[in-house]
Parts: C-alpha cells; structure tokens; sequence
C-alpha cells in the first residue's frame, strides 16, 4: 500500500479538504504522514520524568496534634491546608469519606494505616473550589 | 526613597479571605436586571442565532491571504515572498486566495463568505497583546474590565442561564469575561471532568450552590466549578456522539467539537475559539508556512458551515473570523513580514451575503511605518455580527459608540 492510502482519513465522505488532498497529491511530502513522523520523533526525545509521591508524612502530623477522631482530623486539614472553609456539606462528606476508608472514627486504632486515607482526604481538599484561595 | 508596601500578616489575610475582600468580582446573583437589559434580552432571545468567533492568533498577513495580484505595488513591496498571480485562486480581477484556500475560494463564490476589507483602529498597536486586547475587549487604547463576547452575552441573557456562553481553549479568553456570565472553558472534550479515584466521587461536593455566600471570590469560584460540572457532561455526551463523515482536513481547529455541541442542542448562542499559540506570527520564510496554516484555517472553516447543513443548523449560524493585526506590507530580510496595521476580517454562513465589503486599503499610501491605514473600525463588524445577525438593535452601549453594521445578511 503506498503512504497516502496508508494515511486517507477514516469515514469521511464526499469532498476531501484541501489540506488532505494535498497531502495525496505530493508524495515527496505526505502532510498526514509528516505529522505522524513529526509527533513519533517528538515522542522518542521526550526525557521522562521520574514522578514520585510527595514526600509528606501525614500520620505524624495527625498524630503529633494527639487528633482522637476522624472529624477532628477533617477540621486540623481544613484548617491547616485552607484558608477559606469549603461548606457544610463538603465537611461532613470528607469525615463520611474518612470513617469510611478507616472503618472506624477512632484515629488510635487506625495509626498503622493512616497515610494512604489522609493523602485521600488531602486530595478532596485540594479538589474543592475554595483550595483556589490559597 | 524606600517604596512603602502594603503586606499582610497570616492572620489578617485570612481574615480577608474568609471576610470575601480579597480578590474580584460581585457577585451575579446580587445584581438586578434593569429594564433596558430585560428589552435587548427579550430581542435577543427571539432571534435563536449563534455566532461563532474565530480568532487567527499571531497576526495574520492579509495582504498573502486575500493576493491584490492585480496591483502591481504589491509585487513592488513584497519581491520576494510576493505570491505570483499564477499561483493564487482568483476571485476577480484583482483579488484572489492562497493557494490553498479552496475552502474560502468556494464559500465565496457560493455568495457564502464575506470579505471585509481594511479592518483595524485608530493608533494601532504592534504588540499581541495589546492589540489582542483591544479586540478582545472592543476598547482600542483605552480599557475595559470584561471582554465584548463577554458583554454581549450579558446584554442577550442577563439571567445568565447556563452554557450561554463557549470558549474552547486550553484557558479562558480575554474576549469571553462577563460580568454576569461564566463560560464554559474546555479544550479537550474527553478530559473535561475532574479527575478523582473511584473511591473519592461520593466525596466530592455537589455542585449546586446553595447557601448564601458573601465571599464575592468564593462565590465565583464555586459558580466556575458548578458550570464546569454541569457543562461538562453535557460535553463530553455530545462529543462521544458526535461522528461527522465531513473532512475537516489536517487541523480541524476546534470547529468540530462547536459543531458538536450544536448538534446536541447546546443552548450555546456565542462560541469563541481560536486558531493557538501565535500560529499567524510569520516572521520568517513565511510562503510554506503561511499557506499551510491559511489552508488548514480554510477546510476548516468550509468544513464547518458543510457539517452545519448536514446537521440542519446552517441557517442558525455564522463565523467571524479576524486576527489582531494585519502584517506590514514590505517584506522584512528574513523573506517573512513584521507586525502590521489593518487586516481582512471574514464571515462566513448560509444566511451571509457573499462579497466584499469595506474600502481597500491603498498600497501606495502607506503610514510612517508602512503599514496599511485602515479604513473599517473593526467594531463596524462587530456591530454587524451583533446588530445584523444576533438581533441586538442597540450596539452602543456594547461597543463605546455608534457604528453602522453592514447590510451582510440575508434575513434580519
């Protein structure tokens, strides 16, 4: 198959635009597939970023305030992560979301598997409009 | 002198924050609607029209777009990157397209495309962003708070419903900032949600709006997010659906995705978009890339006003294509050409009648810097497209003064 078959834009019908027609008519050079070859070599030069988790320890912060419960968890964070509260609502949703991640209100006995639930809850905060008022 | 700042102290400012005095903006629901408001909305409203603006970023060379191959001044200033009268789509005997502008070439002769000629403003500004700022706002050398899509949108809806109001770009437009509505912003339809764990979606909070809120910044903020979660099912619904058999060509701008929205019924009446990132900014060896960019601008275009037909909406809509400044009318050394003056503006649709409008700007009587003088206040097309198509008999108190729309549609 020769490139610009190899390249025709699927399920249009009718009239081609111009831009593809050209691209059929100079075979020197395929637009569709000078595109495709452009964005490959971007691509493969492309240096990845190593990306890891933020070096943040939640537990201890949550423990070092001696917090007893999920709702004085949720209040510490959004006090200490907000500067401007998001509503009622959004409150009682993260300590649902909390209790129900935990499976229990009791931070004691939630200590060896605090983090990954804290960094939850932390997202939701930065999820809500109000984090923008930082 | 040692300069006096103002700062403030953690506390303080969170007590501004949490008193609402920090940041912009009143908040929408707390203004009344005057009466002549309710009067240019009610015409407004009768109409149903919807305009799509599309903004070619960059600058973009006019004089290369639209060839004066019948002058031969043209030839004199531009020797080199001057395209020859054998290569362009002639429209008459003395302009014709790019080459690769068959889209255009065929809206035209189908009576489908305006061409306005010498479109600028007073003083004209060489900077992007300037200029940009200027057409964004419809305020040449002097300033507004919101942008002229913005107020208009406020004029023809001041209850400000929902998805009025479409910018698709990867951020919002200038053009676009009301004071009473919040447009729906997206670039990527298939990315426009937000992205949380599964675990997380019952968490999140709802998106209606309902205690009162003094905070006018926390205000906007959660009207911003209410809009984009409510437009942005509606979105990316539409686009899934959404399969035209129509060629777009190679880059087909964000048109698609408008005539997507349009197809699902999107109350959506103005639309902004834009061709990105300077693209028109032909500083040097401009031909190839030039063509390229006005062939990819024009399929799109013809492409959108053929999906139109096809999804029986081309009676509803037109295209007002413009850019921020033309390009300067000798050559520069690097065979490209400098930020100019005056420009074409486009309008395309079925309901358009076809033909050039305006005075053609002369190319032996330049300005000191040699650039085009204008001859159209680009706001005459505004008053068009807001007057002549959208119904809005007043277009004063929109664009800071009077100017005459033009008689460019079929039916008022």
């Amino acid at each position: 198959m020769d490139i610009s078959s190899a390249t025709k834009p699927d399920g249009k019908n009718g009239d081609l635009a111009e831009s593809n027609m050209a691209a059929d008519r100079d075979e020197d050079f395929n637009t569709r597939y000078g595109s495709f070859r452009g964005w490959q070599m971007a691509i493969e030069r492309v240096k990845p970023i190593p990306r890891d988790t933020a070096q943040l320890n939640l537990s201890r912060m949550v423990l070092d305030q001696r917090l007893k419960d999920t709702t004085q968890v949720v209040d510490y964070m959004i006090h200490r992560f907000m500067r401007v509260p998001p509503s009622d609502e959004a409150r009682q949703k993260m300590i649902v979301f909390l209790n129900k991640e935990l499976g229990t209100t009791d931070i004691s006995v939630a200590q060896t598997y605090l983090e990954d639930p804290l960094r939850l809850v932390l997202h939701l905060i930065m999820s809500q409009p109000e984090y923008q008022l930082g | 002198m040692k300069k006096k700042h103002f700062s403030f102290s953690e506390s303080s400012r969170r007590d501004l924050l949490r008193l609402g005095m920090y940041g912009i903006g009143v908040s929408a629901a707390a203004l009344p609607m005057p009466l002549f408001a309710q009067a240019v909305a009610s015409q407004a409203n009768a109409n149903g029209k919807i305009l799509v603006v599309l903004e070619l970023s960059g600058g973009n060379d006019g004089l290369n777009t639209l060839v004066p191959y019948g002058d031969d001044a043209y030839y004199h200033h531009r020797p080199n990157i001057g395209i020859p009268r054998k290569e362009v789509r002639p429209i008459d005997d003395h302009f014709g397209f790019s080459r690769g502008m068959a889209g255009f070439e065929r809206l035209y002769k189908n009576g489908k495309l305006a061409i306005v000629h010498g479109c600028g403003y007073e003083n004209p500004s060489f900077s992007h962003f300037t200029s940009m700022a200027y057409w964004h706002t419809a305020a040449p050398n002097s300033g507004e708070q919101y942008g002229w899509v913005g107020r208009l949108a406020d004029a023809m809806a001041p209850e400000a419903p929902p998805n009025f109001l479409v910018n698709i770009d990867t951020r919002q437009s200038l053009a676009v900032r009301s004071r009473r509505h919040v447009p729906v912003v997206f670039d990527d339809p298939n990315k426009f949600s937000q992205d949380v764990f599964f675990d997380e979606r019952e968490a999140l909070p709802s998106s209606t709006v309902s205690e009162q809120i003094a905070n006018p910044s926390r205000r906007f903020l959660l009207d911003t997010a209410q809009s984009a979660k409510q437009a942005s099912a509606l979105v990316r619904e539409a686009w899934s659906k959404y399969h035209s058999p129509v060629d777009y060509g190679v880059v087909g701008l964000d048109l698609p995705k408008v005539a997507a929205l349009i197809e699902a019924g999107m109350p959506t009446r103005l639309y902004y978009t834009a061709y990105r990132n300077n693209a028109f900014d032909t500083h040097v060896f401009q031909n190839d890339t030039h063509k390229r960019l006005l062939t990819y601008a024009s399929d799109a275009v013809a492409a959108f006003l053929k999906d139109l037909e096809r999804i029986g909406r081309a009676d509803d809509v037109v295209v007002m294509v413009f850019s921020e400044f033309g390009r300067r009318v000798p050559e520069n050394v690097n065979l490209g050409t400098d930020h100019g003056a005056a420009n074409l503006m486009f309008v395309a649709g079925k309901q358009v009648k076809g033909g050039q409008y305006g005075a053609v700007p002369s190319l032996t009587k330049l300005d000191v810097g040699d650039n085009l003088i204008y001859q159209t206040d680009f706001r005459r097309v505004y008053a068009t497209m807001i007057a002549g198509w959208l119904g809005l008999k007043d277009t004063r108190p929109l664009l800071n003064g009077e100017f005459e729309p033009f008689d460019m549609f079929q039916r008022a």
